[in-house]
């Protein structure tokens, strides 16, 4: 038998390169759905997995207890420093806040309010080959869970976008990931442009904003939220801060490096965000029209008075 | 094909699905992590031959490219000769002194690093050699011979448990 397999050898290698070969052109091409073997093949390895993420991070814990202390006394002190620093913030934004509104009102600013419905879920497994930034988490059609839906931490960061679904699994694909890509805003200076991943700065933890016109107001630490354009990702989601900014000789345009606020190397619980819908905060023109009556109404007592 | 053959793949195969995003991923140094796919096959050709090791490889190379999720049938191929060459290696050469395993399997990581990057550089256009090789292939390929040399013998033993050869 094992002769005979010995002689089928070669053919089996250049039957076997040539299928690969085909399987790597098929399925590298971008947006692929989710093949029937890797839906099967992910529904049978999510529970083992789950589990094993679970030990691993338990014997991390342990492991990092002792190291901890020491860290814990220091984050103290700073949290204290940072506390008192933030109180201060606080009042003097009380005063600004009250101002903002006033000027908002005299304007008409519509004021939008977004209701987000998500899913919470956990990691249940990591990107195995270390070139990509993508995990696994542990729910999918079953729940909701559809392609390119935004995954937020739990402070509604922006951790990255779901890039493959299974029946109860799904992949997520991290704003780090060359392959991720979704629009930005740049809040300060109300200019939009694309947030992409970039291999050479994974490393670093940060992606780029790109395709920003070179007379764009952007400065280092300006916040970038998510632009909604495309309806896909609501509007107003924290991404990330400006790093640096450089220009882009071939496209003629200005590229700024972001690190996103969230801790993707360590994020272990997410919450994916299945809908949302847009409300309308805008103070209503008759709010206007009784503070105008209102007026009116004094004028008219005060003549009558005299 | 002995069915106990089949068993004893199947069950290590299960053990690396499970281990390598799960477990290997939390003990990542520097944001890389061991393949030990990879260390599993280099032991399959080395314990067992050219054609043990090349069809193990093929088999959990394509198994570990679902995972990853990207290049699907890259590592299918790679890991199907880095199988082939150890087996080579085995009936030509040695056969199973932990040191030259330990070598086998750095090889071989290095070598998949450079062929995997080429691919990764015609699909993505935005990764520099240089940081590729440093950040990346270097890294994988000391921290995957470490873990081949540590758990050479373990793997061995288990090989010996099925004294048959599956061809």
């Amino acid at each position: 038998m094992r002769r005979l397999f010995e002689r089928k050898l070669p053919v089996f290698i250049i039957i076997a390169t040539v299928v690969a070969l085909v399987t790597v052109g098929i399925f590298s091409a971008a947006n692929r759905k989710t093949s029937v073997v890797e839906n099967i093949g992910g529904s049978l390895a999510m529970p083992a997995q789950s589990t094993a993420s679970g030990i691993g991070g338990w014997l991390k814990g342990v492991f990092g207890y002792f190291g901890d202390v020491k860290a814990l006394k220091e984050a103290t002190e700073t949290l204290k420093n940072e506390n008192a620093a933030l109180q201060k913030q606080i009042n003097d934004m009380q005063g600004l806040k009250k101002e903002n509104d006033d000027l908002k009102r005299m304007l008409d600013l519509k004021e939008r309010s977004v209701n987000i419905s998500m899913v919470a879920t956990t990691v249940s497994a990591k990107d195995p080959s270390n070139w990509y930034s993508s995990f696994t988490i542990n729910v999918g059609k079953n729940e909701g869970i559809e392609r390119n839906q935004p995954v937020v931490d739990s402070n509604r960061y922006i951790v990255g976008q779901i890039a493959e679904v299974g029946e109860n699994w799904a992949r997520v694909m991290t704003v780090l990931d060359p392959q991720s890509s979704m629009g930005g805003y740049i809040r300060r200076s109300k200019e939009i442009g694309i947030i992409e991943g970039n291999s050479e700065l994974k490393y670093d933890k940060m992606c780029r904003l790109s395709y920003i016109a070179r007379d764009t107001d952007i400065q280092k630490g300006d916040f970038v939220e998510t632009s909604g354009l495309g309806g896909i990702f609501p509007k107003g989601l924290i991404i990330g801060t400006v790093s640096d900014i450089y220009d882009d000789n071939s496209t003629m345009s200005r590229i700024a490096t972001v690190t996103p606020l969230a801790d993707i190397a360590k994020v272990s619980d997410v919450f994916v965000v299945t809908g949302y819908t847009e409300k309308d905060l805008s103070i209503p023109e008759n709010a206007q029209v009784e503070e105008d009556d209102v007026d009116e109404d004094n004028e008219d007592n005060e003549e009558s008075n005299e | 094909m002995k069915k106990r053959n089949v068993i004893f793949y199947l069950v290590w195969l299960v053990v690396l699905v499970i281990f390598q995003p799960t477990l290997m991923q939390g003990i990542r140094i520097l944001g890389i992590s061991p393949d030990m796919f990879l260390v599993f096959v280099v032991c399959a050709g080395l314990l067992r031959g050219r054609g043990d090791g090349a069809v193990i490889g093929f088999i959990f190379g394509l198994i570990f490219d679902l995972l990853v999720g990207e290049f699907i049938g890259i590592s299918a191929i790679l890991y199907m000769y880095i199988g082939l060459c150890a087996g080579i290696i085995k009936e030509r050469f040695v056969n199973d002194r932990v040191f030259v395993s330990a070598l086998v399997i750095a090889s071989s990581a290095f070598v998949y690093g450079i062929i995997y990057y080429i691919v990764y550089y015609i699909g993505f256009k935005d990764l520099g050699f240089g940081t590729a090789l440093f950040k990346t292939i270097f890294p994988k390929t000391l921290y995957t011979a470490l873990a081949g040399f540590l758990l050479f013998v373990p793997i061995r033993k288990s090989f010996k448990l099925i004294e048959d050869k599956m061809f």
